[in-house]
């Protein structure tokens, strides 16, 4: 999602990811990697457990639905850089704002799940369109 | 998801500094994600 972000910030919106890891971790990660995004330090999973984030069992690590994405990241070249405190903590990602209203919301079913991009841009789209007063007609 | 109550967290940044999740969505739309790693 980061290679996006240009595209975020264009309907508006901005970046941000919530780590588990220590703010040591988010700081060797934000210069190796060269974040130009917000990335946050939830050490003590205040956010996690504010947002109701969930924990995998072994099963749900290991689920089979995540074999194939994996393989399939892996022969990309994506290689799971430094792991949080929390490896059983699952990941999720929300549109919010402006404001505390939620306009999209992905809890992933296992450690390959990750939201739609298309979703979540669709999600800002009409975050967009309702602050230009353009919202579309409701589906029939 | 109740993000009044997420909202209320503080975290910290790369550099220590803190930051209140409602005062990064108040103004703007925030893409809020939730990693299990970096990188």
């Amino acid at each position: 999602m980061h290679d996006r972000i240009e595209e975020i910030r264009k309907l508006g919106a901005e970046l941000v990811a919530v780590g588990t890891g220590r703010p040591e971790q988010v700081a060797d990660f934000v210069e190796n990697q060269r974040v130009n995004f917000l990335v946050l330090s939830d050490e003590k999973a205040e956010a996690a457990n504010a947002a109701s984030i969930e924990t995998a069992s072994i099963f749900r690590l290991f689920h089979p639905h995540s074999f194939a994405p994996t393989l399939h990241a892996w022969k990309a070249g994506h290689r799971i850089g430094s792991s949080g405190r929390r490896v059983t903590q699952l990941g999720a990602s929300f549109v919010v704002g402006p404001g505390a209203k939620v306009h999209y919301e992905h809890y992933d079913e296992h450690p390959a799940d990750h939201a739609p991009l298309a979703e979540i841009f669709a999600a800002l789209e009409r975050v967009r369109l309702e602050s230009v007063g353009d919202v579309p007609a409701p589906p029939a | 998801m109740d993000a009044t109550s997420l909202g209320t967290v503080t975290l910290s940044d790369a550099t220590r500094e803190r930051k209140r999740l409602a005062d990064l969505w108040a103004d703007r739309p925030v893409v809020l994600v939730f990693l299990r790693h970096f990188g």
